[in-house]
């Protein structure tokens, strides 16, 4: 069942994209998250710290629906996850969800554009609007197309074109995981950028999970995973939902 | 730190249980070398221990007994059948014999007894006499029968004088080597067809998740790890999935120590007490294997290059002049093998298949390779994912694929080369199965055509229904002799003159008889009533003794042989006229050989599946990611279909062509044609159906479990 959610902020309308309600999700002997509320609205980008091992990718898989959680909720623009079967969810994932991975996980035998054109022909796209989608995408973000296997690009060079694969099927929400986690200083800086100018340019909602406070910084909001909760981000004036 | 690696490393509980296997396998392999090479070397031992000291190779000694050997039948399996007669009181026993048999009494091997059934086999020697104890046997299993003849039919003049027992040089006169599947046979066709398979199978099972392997040990190097180093991690990953397997192995291999063991199919037992005596070699086949394929993990893993940027290259280039070698060898093989001296013949062939069949695989590698941007250009074009993806895999060179391609070859290669053998032995058996098939025992061929009184003796304690006729042939005349019952049975004529006759008469009996004495090839038939003992050979001629059923009628071979050996000779002989006794030999190579490359074929199979697995669970793993976000699955079974099957079925057709073309110069028949190799190729098709479904399989289930993982 889809639900709008639309949240009067400021005066302005604010449609949610993701909403996590209470989730705990625990190993034996080991609560991972316990009780964790976050909502990302489209346009907005939020950033998720944590020491290590402290739940952070949990917490993205867990949106990503890849495992079940304990308790709690997590609607992805206004369908409750927890009701779908897998074919719906992968479906529905497919429709409105692109993650972009700490190590970029595309495949180095490819070009950059087929790796972000092969996104949208598993998607269902058609094969010369996949291509041109692509070309587009990975001119915007200045990476070399085609010339060379993506095996031979540099670090910020595959992570932008990760960042391109992932906006290939527009998605309402985009998940990053350690973006930036392998990259140097002046690559960091510029994947970083990138992805948080994201959310205002597609009106997409974007969530950051990193270790890295100069990368959680450029976030609109910032909130910090520690012992299974969310709380705000220790430098940030403004107030995480959760626990 | 390396045996912690072991299992977490990617494919690395694939690599673990292919390690186990492999080493199990080997060290199993092996370990069957060494006890059969110890049951040939006690065969051997007996052998001479029971071989008769001939007086004419060792005159200066006392000749104390007589010898003298044949051989008989069950079935189509020959066996031996030796007389022997003392000379004195303190004659030497045979070997196996406890006291020397009463005339016309015979001693039999347990396995003879065994077989002997309701066909009462023993009973055409003489009465029953004993039983052969081991030390008399080359193996438990052997057939053998040593006869002591009546008084009536010991014919000295038809043996040999002996001083006793055990001599080297007379060795092989008799013996199961001569009946059944000789020791260098078994070796060569071992080494092909289960040790190399198996070997095989270690260096795919070392190599799998070699490419994690690899990043690894170029990380260890830029860590300023040493060769000592990386050898401890090579070391350590390998060490416990081959101390399992050995483990394993010992264990199989501690059972033909306590057991008799019999294989399958070939009637070859191997005896416990020959095991034992090899323990020694055994537990130095056990620990060496063991040690063999550590020292192979660690040569086959590459040590740290320095390589010319920082950047990934791929491994094409590496290796490149072995695709080369194969157009040379290939003709070499097939046409050079007429050309070097008829010695040299089999070697320069069975050389030339091995290095077609290692070098097959690069050439396959090579055209996929050269096939893959082609595909992939294809599958950009048409928007097809898994065409895209597997030709830019193809196209950078996958090794496991070539792996996967080099173990269809070898095995198609195998059977290919069994399918020939059995069929070139198969073609020597053909025309006497046939005859058999048409005929029976309703024609049985008695030898030798003894003097008239025993001929007489003969035919008057022949079973009514049982009708003797004689064959004279002089030069190109074949004249059959009997009375009219025996002669009309086949539809001949009955006059006391010669009459001519036609080869193409009308009992089947008469055609084969013609068939077999030259008549049906040009020589002139005649028939003609007369009294068998009274027909002489004539200057130059042959006689042969014939028993027809009456009616059509099946006649007892044991039966009529009881009766050749009381009354024609002592070393008389009777077998149908289709007689496959001799063609047992080529039956059980034909078996030794479909069992060894069923094992072979067995272990490839086990490799290209390790070999699959491996590379599918790693495409999973990358592919998981894309596949989640895309909620598609199809490009696992399409990358499959494009980077297994495609080249598996490239690996069938190539096979089966150029095996069959290998096959050319051995046989010119029906077995080496293409189309008699349909069941190969179908065969082949479908097990590269099966491990592309099982890699796509493999592939989806190691996306199932994969989950993000940072930090």
């Amino acid at each position: 069942m889809e639900i709008s959610l639309e949240v009067q902020v400021g005066g302005y309308t604010e449609r949610v994209v993701l909403e996590v309600e209470d989730l705990n999700y625990g190993l034996p002997g080991r609560s991972l998250l316990a009780g964790v509320r976050l909502s990302v609205a489209a346009g907005e980008s939020v950033a998720v710290t944590g020491a290590s091992g402290s739940g952070k990718t949990t917490l993205l898989t867990c949106i990503l629906g890849l495992v079940e959680p304990d308790a709690g909720s997590v609607r992805i623009a206004g369908v409750d996850q927890g009701g779908l079967s897998s074919r719906e969810l992968a479906r529905h994932r497919r429709e409105n969800v692109g993650m972009v991975f700490q190590f970029g996980e595309l495949l180095p035998e490819l070009s950059p554009l087929e790796n972000v054109a092969l996104a949208g022909l598993l998607a269902g796209k058609k094969t010369g609007e996949a291509y041109a989608r692509a070309a587009e995408l990975l001119d915007e973000l200045g990476v070399p197309a085609e010339g060379s296997a993506t095996a031979t690009l540099s670090g910020g060079e595959r992570q932008r074109t990760a960042v391109a694969r992932a906006l290939m099927n527009d998605p309402a929400l985009l998940l990053a995981d350690e973006p930036t986690g392998s990259l140097d200083p002046t690559h960091r800086d510029a994947v970083a950028e990138l992805l948080y100018s994201v959310p205002r340019q597609r009106d997409c909602a974007l969530l950051v999970v990193t270790h890295d406070v100069s990368v959680a910084q450029r976030a609109d909001r910032r909130v910090r995973l520690d012992g299974g909760r969310l709380a705000a981000g220790a430098e940030g004036a403004e107030m995480g939902e959760g626990a | 730190m390396g045996r912690a690696t072991a299992l977490a490393a990617e494919a690395g509980r694939v690599r673990f249980w292919a390690l186990v296997l492999a080493t199990s396998l080997l060290s199993l392999a092996a370990s069957g070398l060494v006890l059969a090479s110890a049951s040939f070397d006690a065969r051997a031992e007996r052998s001479v221990a029971r071989s008769p000291r001939l007086i004419a190779a060792h005159p200066r000694e006392t000749p104390r007994a007589l010898w003298a050997p044949t051989t008989s039948s069950i079935g189509n399996m020959a066996f031996d059948v030796v007389y022997i007669e003392p000379i004195g009181d303190d004659a030497p026993l045979p070997p196996g014999l406890s006291h020397w048999p009463d005339p016309g009494e015979a001693v039999l091997s347990p396995a003879l007894l065994k077989a002997d059934g309701s066909d009462g086999v023993s009973q055409q020697f003489g009465r029953f006499g004993g039983v052969i104890g081991p030390a008399g046997l080359e193996a438990p299993a052997e057939r053998f029968v040593y006869v002591r003849p009546s008084v009536k039919m010991l014919d000295r003049s038809k043996m040999f004088e002996i001083s006793g027992f055990g001599a080297e040089a007379s060795a092989g006169f008799v013996g199961e080597s001569i009946h059944n599947f000789g020791a260098q046979k078994f070796y060569a066709g071992y080494a092909g067809l289960i040790l190399l398979p198996a070997a095989l199978l270690v260096v795919i099972a070392a190599r799998v998740g070699a490419a994690a392997r690899d990043r690894r040990t170029a990380l260890l190097g830029a860590l300023g790890a040493g060769r000592r180093v990386r050898l401890a991690f090579t070391l350590g990953e390998a060490a416990l999935p081959v101390a399992f397997g050995a483990g394993i192995a010992a264990l199989g291999a501690s059972i033909p120590l306590v057991l008799d063991s019999s294989y399958p199919l070939v009637e070859f037992v191997l005896s416990k007490e020959d095991a034992r005596d090899a323990w020694p070699e055994l537990l130095l086949c056990l620990t060496g294997v063991p040690i063999a394929v550590l020292f192979l993990a660690i040569v086959l893993q590459p040590g740290h290059r320095r390589s010319g940027g920082t950047r990934p290259t791929h491994v094409s280039g590496r290796r490149a002049w072995i695709p080369w070698v194969f157009p040379f060898a290939l003709l070499v093989t097939v046409r050079g093998a007429e050309l070097v001296p008829l010695e040299f013949r089999i070697p320069v062939y069975a050389t030339g298949c091995i290095v077609v069949l290692a070098t097959l695989p690069a050439v396959i590698g090579a055209g996929v390779g050269w096939l893959g941007p082609l595909m992939a250009s294809i599958g950009r074009r048409v928007g097809a994912p898994g065409l895209l993806v597997s030709g830019r895999r193809l196209g950078v060179g996958s090794r496991s694929v070539s792996r996967l391609v080099a173990s269809m070859v070898i095995a198609i290669g195998l059977a290919a080369q069994t399918q020939l053998w059995t069929g070139v032995f198969g073609e020597f058996t053909q025309s006497a199965m046939e005859t058999q098939k048409r005929v029976g025992t309703t024609v049985l061929r008695a030898t030798p055509y003894a003097v008239g009184d025993r001929v007489r003796d003969f035919e008057s304690e022949l079973p009514s229904g049982a009708l003797p006729l004689g064959v004279r042939q002089t030069g190109d005349r074949v004249e059959i002799v009997g009375d009219c019952a025996a002669l009309r049975e086949i539809g001949l004529p009955c006059s006391k003159t010669s009459v001519r006759i036609s080869a193409s008469g009308g009992d089947v009996r008469l055609r084969e008889i013609l068939s077999r004495t030259g008549v049906a090839q040009g020589a002139r038939g005649y028939a003609r009533r007369g009294a068998l003992s009274q027909v002489g050979a004539g200057k130059g001629g042959s006689l042969t003794l014939l028993i027809v059923g009456q009616g059509r009628r099946q006649l007892s071979v044991p039966e009529i042989q009881g009766i050749a050996g009381r009354s024609l000779a002592m070393k008389a002989s009777v077998r149908p006229l289709g007689d496959l006794s001799d063609t047992g030999k080529l039956v059980t190579a034909t078996t030794w050989v479909r069992l060894m490359s069923l094992v072979g074929v067995g272990v490839i199979g086990l490799a290209a599946g390790t070999s699959a697995m491996a590379e599918f669970l790693r495409f999973g793993r990358e592919l998981a990611p894309l596949s989640v976000l895309t909620g598609s699955r199809r490009i696992f079974r399409s990358v499959a279909m494009w980077s297994l099957f495609m080249p598996a079925v490239l690996a069938a057709v190539f096979g089966v062509l150029v095996a069959w073309w290998l096959a050319t110069p051995l046989t010119s028949t029906s077995v080496a044609t293409p189309t008699s190799m349909a069941p190969i190729t179908i065969g082949a098709l479908v097990c590269a159906l099966g491990l592309a479904s099982w890699g796509a399989h493999a592939a989806v289930r190691a996306a199932g479990m994969w989950t993000p993982s940072s930090d």
